[in-house]
């Protein structure tokens, strides 16, 4: 069975890097119990009163506008420059980078878009580093519509899930590299639609919480996808240690699921 | 504090009585019994559920706007769209917990932590496709896929927890042989129009794909790429159920076993005679009494699955002379079917899609584990007796096993770990749902007979039965050839992919 996840929270993921400002460091020391506290009290207040229950609805109903005025689509952008550089643009809004071909990584700088983007309609991206972004199903429309897309890599993002990697099979042509490390909804069963990506020769999906049994699903997916070096958990994770062999040093294994 | 002022308060009378008689009354239980006093007093106070003649908590409400028959998928779909459209148009419903009462009556007699024991949801095999060959199918599927993967916006309870649907997105794979291969492509042509992402695959390309299979026979195969699989329809329901108490529907578990109702002698504009009817109380027949209680209502919804027929002809639908449309009867009925688990150690990958087989036979796979679910449709001469839901293993030596074994060789060698059987709401009209108002007794509306394929249309039919009971007409998918009234007309809305 996957891993139990948090129930929506008010409060900001932890991911996000909890060290901005006073609540940030009171969240650092302890951060499980003061959520936790602050959610029982919110709790027994939305029990009793309609109206708290329904401002903690309407706080939720927000967050989760905001996720998706960010995956919007950029059509004007897309009419007028191409879908390379819609794509690009929708990365570096979100905070990833992208690279062109032939050219260097662009990083999203404070002062919005560079100029030279809007020059690049032609010239397609070959890499993409969406690592923590808050892409979701509909915004990987942008990623789809890039089909020389070599290297694409979604560590940590928080709404990539099994759906989104069943879209992936639109890029079975073009993609060489993908990484998966770290999103918190991916797990096996989004793993087994990854075979249609027979030129895949780098896949990482090591540190994935909800993937019930890293071992096994590592071994499955080297079997789906022979081609491919696929970078994960030890094979050994989950197995019991027998009698005779001396307990491991916890602080090198990697982190169990 | 509390003690002291019952000690002093309460003859032992009162006590004694007032606990309930279950209470064996041998030990001094006095933690025990002061709860129980509390929970007494809580429920006396007003909002409490205490009645002063006679408890009827046990029983469903003696009022209510909306009785729907059946607490499976359909029914909890209904209800939420229900609710949920309601709230939309500005209607009673915008005060959580008032509006209009819905509800819930099963069908059949079922034990309290028993409910479902008997639906056909959860003993599902929990697949959902694109591929069929009417439009309007496509349409209920694609939608259905669309709620199930925004499920927690849709589904949010405030504190609950994101619901876990376990979907698998592995697709589905239909194989054709020479004479289907044609019906294959026109499908397949029709679900691309409607925007299914299906592709065709020749045996070749199957071959390279999936090593596994043998392609003897086959001719043509397609290949669901996105929005098929399968998942867990036992969470699906808690979360519909979950939320939809949370929008103020009741439950009532019990048995329907008589609807009052009225007679309208009418005339058409053409001037021919027509009895309209009108339920106004369903009886609900509490289980292992003899108590029922008659429950007022406006609209009946009938999602009783496989017991549907049962229900329709309590109505009085088909009690006439046949050929006439009152004399046209609901033609569901539950069929058995069989579902088989079985570990196979040699067994097909991590890929592996929901396989269909030409002659009927399916399988997927299930878990990690090298464990695969499959069944196979019988023919009409092979149907089991529906009086039961015991597991005939015989039905999987001599017509599954050989067929999956020849399609997949390594499943010469498997060993069958657990069976279960479940119904098929089955229409013997077309094999398709029936959806939408009856045409003569004009407050029952039906949302059943989909013989497979309910759980994965539950969603969009759910919307489309509330559609039409708020607004008269379908509004986003016109199910128009699943109206009761083609019974009567004839009118096949035939589905040629059946599994």
């Amino acid at each position: 069975m996957a891993a139990p996840r948090a129930s929506l929270r008010l409060v900001a993921p932890v991911w996000n890097g909890g060290t901005s400002g006073i609540r940030g460091l009171s969240r650092a020391v302890d951060p499980e119990g003061s959520q936790r506290k602050g959610r029982a009290l919110l709790q027994f207040l939305a029990d009793r009163f309609y109206d708290v229950e329904a401002v903690r609805g309407y706080l939720l109903q927000k967050q989760v506008l905001k996720v998706l005025q960010k995956n919007r689509s950029f059509t004007y952008i897309k009419e007028r420059y191409g879908p390379y550089v819609a794509g690009a643009s929708f990365i570096l809004k979100q905070g990833g980078a992208v690279k062109f071909q032939d050219k260097e990584w662009m990083r999203p700088n404070g002062r919005g878009l560079s100029g030279e983007l809007w020059k690049l309609r032609e010239v397609p991206v070959e890499a993409v580093d969406a690592s923590g972004c808050a892409i979701n199903y509909q915004g990987l429309d942008h990623l789809l519509a890039l089909r020389e897309l070599q290297s694409l890599s979604l560590r940590c993002c928080p709404h990539v899930d099994d759906w989104c990697l069943g879209r992936l099979h639109q890029l079975a042509d073009s993609l060489r590299e993908l990484s998966l490390a770290g999103c918190p909804r991916i797990s096996e069963r989004g793993l087994a639609c990854l075979h249609h990506l027979q030129n895949l020769r780098r896949l990482d999906i090591s540190d994935l919480p909800a993937v019930s049994n890293p071992g096994l699903t590592q071994i499955l997916v080297e079997e789906m996808l022979p081609d491919c070096e696929v970078l994960g958990a030890d094979w050994a994770q989950g197995l019991k240690l027998g009698p005779e062999e001396q307990p491991r040093d916890t602080a090198s294994s990697p982190i169990p699921a | 504090m509390l003690r002291g002022a019952l000690r002093f308060g309460l003859g032992p009378g009162l006590l004694g009585r007032g606990l309930g008689t279950h209470r064996g009354g041998s030990t001094l239980d006095w933690d025990g019994k002061v709860s129980e006093i509390k929970k007494k007093i809580q429920s006396i106070l007003p909002g409490g559920a205490w009645s002063p003649l006679c408890d009827t908590s046990h029983l469903p409400p003696e009022h209510s706007d909306v009785v729907i028959v059946g607490g499976g998928v359909v029914g909890l779909s209904v209800a939420y769209w229900l609710k949920r459209l309601e709230k939309q148009q500005g209607g009673p419903g915008s005060i959580p917990g008032r509006g209009t009462k819905i509800p819930q009556a099963a069908a059949r007699p079922k034990k309290n932590y028993l409910w479902y024991s008997q639906a056909s949801t959860v003993l599902s095999v929990g697949g959902i496709r694109q591929q069929f060959s009417l439009p309007e199918n496509i349409q209920l599927s694609l939608f259905s896929v669309e709620f199930l993967r925004n499920i927690n916006e849709y589904l949010a309870v405030v504190d609950d927890p994101p619901l876990d649907l376990q979907f698998n997105p592995s697709g589905y794979l239909f194989l054709a042989s020479e004479e289907g291969a044609t019906i294959m492509e026109n499908n397949v042509k029709v679900q691309r129009q409607e925007g299914a992402k299906v592709c065709l695959m020749s045996p070749e390309q199957l071959r390279k794909k999936f090593p596994w299979i043998n392609t003897e026979g086959v001719a043509l195969a397609s290949y669901g790429l996105e929005n098929e699989g399968w998942f867990d329809p036992w969470c699906l329901l808690q979360g519909l159920r979950r939320k939809v108490q949370s929008m103020g529907v009741l439950f009532c578990h019990g048995e329907v076993t008589r609807f009052v109702s009225s007679s309208n002698h009418m005339e058409t504009a053409s001037g021919e005679k027509v009895t309209l009817k009108r339920i106004h109380e369903v009886h609900v027949k509490v289980d292992h009494s003899q108590e029922y209680q008659p429950v007022e209502c406006a609209i009946v919804v009938n999602a009783a699955g496989a017991w549907s027929g049962r229900i329709a002809e309590l109505a009085g639908i088909g009690k006439g002379p046949p050929g006439t449309l009152q004399g046209t009867k609901l033609p569901v009925e539950p069929r058995k079917r069989y579902v088989y688990l079985w570990h196979c150690p040699q067994g097909p990958g991590l890929e592996a899609p929901l396989v269909a087989d030409p002659s009927g036979a399916y399988f997927r796979r299930e878990g990690l584990g090298n464990n695969y679910l499959g069944g196979c449709s019988p023919s009409e001469e092979e149907e089991p007796d529906p009086g039961n839901l015991e597991v005939d293993h015989a039905f999987f030596q001599e017509k599954v096993w050989p067929r999956l074994a020849r399609r997949v060789p390594a499943f010469e060698a498997l060993k069958v770990r657990r069976a279960w059987a479940g119904y098929y709401d089955y229409n013997t009209f077309d094999q398709n749902g029936v959806v939408g108002p009856h045409p003569l007794v004009i407050n029952m509306y039906f949302a059943t007979g989909f013989s497979g394929h309910g759980l994965q249309q539950a969603p969009a039919v759910g919307r489309a039965v509330a559609e039409v009971m708020l607004e008269g007409r379908f509004q986003t998918i016109n199910l128009s050839p699943f109206l009761f009234s083609r019974f009567y007309l004839g009118e096949k809305a035939q589905e040629r992919c059946i599994i």
